[in-house]
């Protein structure tokens, strides 16, 4: 409601200006104004006009009704479908723990919200499909075909709020908390090493090989593990690159000006037929760890970069206070350093992670199918021949809802940044 | 300039201060590129004893006061503190920090901690005290420097004179033997000197040995021990500030003190 009255005082705010400036700049001003206008709107109607009766219309949408499945978790066997789902309700009920834990109420909230809508895309797409008969018949279909999903969906959002509340409960004492912290990360830890035992099986569950998984499923198992990867690889090159250790430092300017200087399909190909030779004899990894090494090996010298340019704005007089108060090395970079370093390069950091995320459709190329994959395999089977404008178009909605999502949380973590982000200059009148 | 005036002045009795040297700085020599800041200076320091450095800007008394830390590492010379001889040994730097407490002029609080976690952050992760009793000792020095309220604040939400009392009370929550204060005042408004200046008159009361690199003369009579001016990198005059400010030895402290008297 308040984003409306905002949105609607921006409006008001920039008619105001333009009857400002059409008053001091005249009717040729106007005239040109109103050309202009006229024109953009026109060009925006023909591309409205045009994509809406291509999707309403000629478009064929039962290429991605009938492949939904594999959208989203590519040839993962059917039978072992519940494993992919178990993985999402760990994932989803973990973000609302966090989110509980760190008492981000805001953040919370855009997650949950966020990460609703993003599981409700794959059903919407039949309601897509049935637009061609009747709205309402595709509504009634919608209802009675998914009322499994819906319930899986709202068993999700209980996940979350449980997890939300349980944590939030859990936090509300300090000693309580710091304990939660580092139950918290074994926790983590534990939840992965969960998620990956599910997905590939053994342990009595039949085994399902990466080289089956696809869709979504891979495209946010690649974006997850290569930024979870990269960031504390890009903050070490960072730390490197300053080190006073000549070896160390070659190593991390060698490592991110290659990186850096090679486009990330050679890296990729580099991963994909380098990566054996260098490993020992007779230990071939997945393709799908191959993928992971060189997204997290290209995302980690750009994140290097900007951690580089957060350890720049950290001013001097912080190393003096550290060290005065007897912090070491080390010490003085974990408690002092970094963390205002790192704080300053979430802006940047968050940009790099939403690029990688839409970067990995690039391990096509060593023939994982991640959504894109997906997309060109849908768009050839028999069925739906040469529909590439409809699958493309639906992985193009995906991608934008996630970064959507990514940009704006990012927005949101570097809020709280900048209010406690002061120069610990003298303040500019007395308070006390 | 004479914002102590006001303030009652009881000297610290100073027959409970001994006579054990804790700081000897023997020739100490220092150079940035080819500017000589420190050209052979000696000096030592009694446990218990006040030494307001005084001195014109690039004169090298900050420079000096920072190599007894070694937040800059001297060129040559000698310098020991509390029986430690600093060199490049680590153990022996790290050792020496902890025992000898840092305020500077621009405060360098950790903008990222609150008030109350500045001043435990050392004391938890350098001496390993538990939590509960860093924060005693933590509120304890707040109250000590009269800004008990504001524990959970962030120091951007602070005055400067705030500030700088936290970051007095963050050096001494170390329990150092030895405080060095870089132009603690400096940075202040006019209106605030005082109430750092108050803070640091107790704790000389409390018979801490304190080296302040200052301008504040009303501070340097009040309470200094003993009065040295430095200029281009060398001690000028060194007396006890009765002496020093009404009869100063050498033409350049006279100089100096018109200049700013």
């Amino acid at each position: 409601m308040s984003g409306l009255t905002r949105a609607v005082e921006g409006w008001r705010e920039e008619w105001a200006t333009m009857r400002h400036q059409a008053r001091l700049r005249g009717p040729v001003w106007i005239a040109w104004q109103v050309a202009l206008s006229v024109a953009a709107l026109g060009l925006i109607g023909l591309v409205v006009y045009g994509l809406g009766a291509w999707a309403f219309g000629a478009a064929d949408w039962t290429v991605v009704a009938a492949n939904l499945r594999l959208f989203s978790v590519g040839r993962y066997p059917a039978d072992e479908i519940w494993r992919p789902a178990t993985v999402l309700a760990l994932v989803t009920a973990m973000s609302g723990w966090e989110a509980g834990r760190t008492g981000r109420a805001a953040l919370a909230r855009f997650f949950g919200g966020g990460l609703a809508v993003l599981l409700a895309l794959p059903f919407l797409a039949p309601l897509v499909s049935g637009a061609s008969p009747s709205m309402a018949a595709a509504f009634a279909a919608f209802a009675g075909g998914h009322i499994a999903q819906l319930a899986a969906l709202g068993a999700l959002a209980a996940a979350w709020w449980i997890g939300a509340r349980a944590s939030a409960w859990a936090s509300t004492n300090r000693p309580r908390a710091r304990r939660l912290e580092r139950a918290s990360l074994v926790g983590y830890g534990l939840v992965v090493l969960a998620i990956l035992i599910l997905l590939r099986g053994g342990g009595g569950l039949e085994r399902v090989s990466p080289s089956d998984w696809g869709g979504l499923l891979l495209t946010l198992l690649l974006a997850a593990f290569a930024i979870v990867l990269s960031f504390p690889i890009g903050v070490l090159l960072a730390l490197g690159r300053r080190s006073s250790l000549p070896l160390v430092r070659w190593v991390s300017v060698a490592w991110i000006e290659v990186i850096r200087g090679v486009p990330l399909v050679t890296v990729l190909y580099m991963a994909s037929l380098l990566l054996p030779l260098v490993l020992p004899e007779g230990w071939n990894p997945e393709n799908v760890a191959k993928a992971v090494a060189g997204l997290t090996a290209f995302a980690s010298a750009y994140v290097a970069e900007d951690v580089r340019g957060g350890l720049a704005a950290v001013a001097n007089g912080q190393y003096d206070a550290a060290k005065a108060v007897g912090l070491g090395t080390v010490g003085m970079y974990r408690l002092v350093v970094l963390p205002q370093a790192i704080r300053a390069a979430v802006p940047a950091i968050a940009g790099q992670f939403i690029s990688l995320f839409k970067d990995t459709a690039l391990v096509l190329i060593i023939s994982l199918r991640e959504l894109l994959g997906i997309a060109i395999v849908a768009a050839n089977q028999p069925a739906h021949i040469g529909r590439f404008r409809e699958t493309l178009a639906f992985i193009a909605i995906i991608y934008f809802a996630f970064t959507a999502v990514l940009s704006s949380a990012s927005r949101r973590l570097e809020a709280p940044a900048h209010e406690r982000e002061r120069d610990d200059a003298p303040a500019p009148s007395p308070k006390g | 300039m004479d914002e102590l005036a006001a303030v009652p002045v009881s000297q610290a009795p100073t027959q409970s201060r001994t006579s054990d040297v804790i700081i000897e700085a023997t020739g100490v020599t220092k150079s940035f590129g080819d500017f000589q800041a420190l050209s052979g200076v000696t000096m030592s320091v009694r446990q218990g004893e006040v030494v307001v450095i005084l001195g014109p800007s690039g004169s090298g008394k900050s420079t000096f006061v920072r190599t007894l830390n070694r937040l800059e590492p001297h060129d040559g010379g000698r310098i020991v503190i509390d029986g430690i001889a600093l060199t490049h040994d680590v153990k022996d730097i790290e050792a020496v920090r902890r025992e000898v407490g840092m305020v500077f002029q621009q405060f360098n609080l950790f903008p990222h901690l609150t008030v109350l976690e500045n001043i435990t952050l050392a004391p938890i992760h350098v001496r390993r005290w538990p939590r509960d009793k860093a924060e005693q000792v933590a509120r304890d020095l707040l109250d000590q420097v009269h800004i008990p309220e504001q524990a959970d604040k962030y120091p951007g939400q602070l005055s400067g004179g705030q500030q700088q009392r936290v970051a007095i009370a963050r050096a001494l929550a170390m329990q150092p033997k030895i405080m060095l204060f870089d132009e603690p005042t400096s940075a202040l408004d006019p209106e605030m000197i005082k109430e750092v200046l108050e803070v640091m008159q107790d704790l000389a009361q409390t018979g801490m040995t304190m080296i302040v690199v200052t301008h504040e003369v009303g501070f340097a009579r009040a309470v200094a021990d003993r009065v040295v001016l430095f200029d281009e990198g060398t001690i000028v005059e060194e007396a006890p500030p009765e002496i020093f400010f009404t009869a100063p030895k050498h033409e350049r402290t006279k100089r100096f003190l018109a200049q700013i008297l």
